[in-house]
């Protein structure tokens, strides 16, 4: 199964989406074809456990299939769209079960910085993600983790705190002051 | 409003988007984003910004068993007998509904203001818009998280409304009787009756008003006509958090 590119994907997913409105199976099996591996790779990460992700991944298409006409194209890509129905679902189970998988070590230099760091893989990257990265990279390093712990790790911010060993009022500090640098850095 | 804020709402909706909120914060900031367009669009704002991260993920491939449950229940001859996740998937479909609920809800209100002091509804909603504003909101699901009703309170005087989303399946000779669930203690209070499907109101004396302030959630039953019961006599067809709008707990 092999994941879209990024930028000559989107017309043809917009185009799925509205088939999959009008309960067309078949837009449905190629929508879920050239998107499943990459949706699935974010709710594994997020849950850590193949079971608890292929359930995250079936409620998440189970939305897209029932509320594609919610799609507003003039709002974002579909691929943005559809991350973000599958991260939330992954969140909510998460939270839900109060569930922590076994812990697989964070690393921050293999999750964070490949910005800067790794020239292969940032190539293969788009423009938007690049933008992304490189305002990542002026945050600080306390900043710059406990926003990646939160949002590819689903951690909250008393876990990123006992994860790092620091207050939770200063992570969530971080974060909100790491988000408003961030926010400012993609509107110049 | 504490929501109305734009630094509140922006603070709130970045946690939100990149994963730090949670527990009832979530919950009751998905519950605002339902009535609270604005809201709903910071965070659709921050998803945006946020979004090119997860894109970095590598890709991993589902098992082949994803694809034959998923086919098994999109297709609607299938009999699965999995209606129950189909029917957990409530959280896109209600914005609209609601949001049309609230703008008639406090159009009413605006028009019951306007009745009480003489003036004209318009004039009382150019003058004091803040005082349509309801202090609490309750958006109640049925066991499968669809949303079944809204129940809203306003102050100034004590006010409550309950507008159905959908026909209610009642029985005949019960009402549907609303409930408060106490915060901390889970003590059941009686609020009030719904006789069928249509929208209804009434104002609150000093209990009524205390009991929804101090509630944790609001839940619906079946009750017999007539019947004064001080706790419900049947199981809970809806329930939902009840959410201060003017509080401030989430930071």
């Amino acid at each position: 199964m092999k994941p879209m590119a990024t930028h000559d994907s989107s017309e043809r997913l917009g185009l799925l989406l509205s088939r999959c409105s009008l309960g067309d199976q078949s837009a449905f099996t190629e929508l879920y074809d050239a998107t499943s591996a990459k949706l699935f790779g974010i709710a594994f990460r997020i849950l850590k456990r193949e079971a608890w992700a292929e359930e995250a991944l079936q409620e998440a298409y189970v939305k897209i299939w029932r509320y594609a006409d919610s799609y507003n194209p003039g709002r974002g890509r579909p691929m943005t769209w559809m991350i973000n129905v599958v991260r939330n679902q992954s969140l909510d189970l998460l939270r839900k079960a109060d569930y922590r998988a076994a812990e697989e070590e964070w690393n921050p230099d293999k999750d964070g910085r490949m910005s800067g760091d790794n020239p292969a893989a940032q190539a293969e990257t788009s423009q938007e993600m690049q933008r992304v990265m490189r305002c990542l990279s002026g945050l600080t390093d306390e900043q710059r983790d406990c926003i990646l712990l939160s949002y590819h790790q689903g951690y909250t911010p008393s876990e990123v705190a006992a994860r790092i060993d620091r207050p939770v009022g200063t992570v969530k500090t971080w974060i909100r002051r790491g988000l408003i640098k961030v926010r400012e850095c993609l509107d110049q | 409003m504490r929501y109305d804020d734009p630094q509140v709402q922006e603070a709130l909706a970045g946690d939100y988007a990149v994963g730090a909120l949670q527990g009832p914060a979530r919950r009751r900031l998905e519950a605002l984003m339902r009535t609270r367009p604005d809201l709903r669009r910071r965070v659709e704002a921050w998803e945006d910004r946020l979004t090119p991260l997860a894109e970095q993920t590598p890709a991993r491939t589902p098992r082949a068993r994803v694809f034959r449950a998923l086919e098994k229940r999109i297709n609607p001859l299938s009999e699965t007998g999995q209606s129950s996740f189909w029917e957990n998937l409530a959280f896109w479909r209600p914005f609209g509904a609601v949001a049309a609920v609230l703008v008639v809800l406090l159009g009413g209100y605006a028009g019951f203001i306007g009745y009480q002091s003489g003036q004209q509804p318009v004039q009382i909603a150019e003058t004091a818009p803040q005082q349509v504003l309801p202090s609490y909101v309750a958006v109640l699901e049925d066991g499968s998280e669809q949303p079944a009703l809204v129940v809203t309170a306003y102050t100034g005087p004590w006010r409550l409304a309950v507008k159905p989303l959908r026909p209610l399946d009642g029985e005949e000779a019960k009402v549907f009787q609303v409930w408060t669930v106490e915060r901390g203690n889970g003590t059941i209070r009686p609020l009030l009756q719904l006789a069928g499907d249509e929208q209804t109101g009434q104002p609150l004396d000093k209990g009524g008003w205390d009991a929804v302030k101090s509630s944790e959630s609001l839940i619906v039953t079946l009750e017999a006509i007539g019947s004064a019961a001080a706790a419900p006599s049947s199981p809970v067809l809806f329930s939902g958090l009840c959410i201060n709008l003017w509080e401030a707990n989430d930071t």
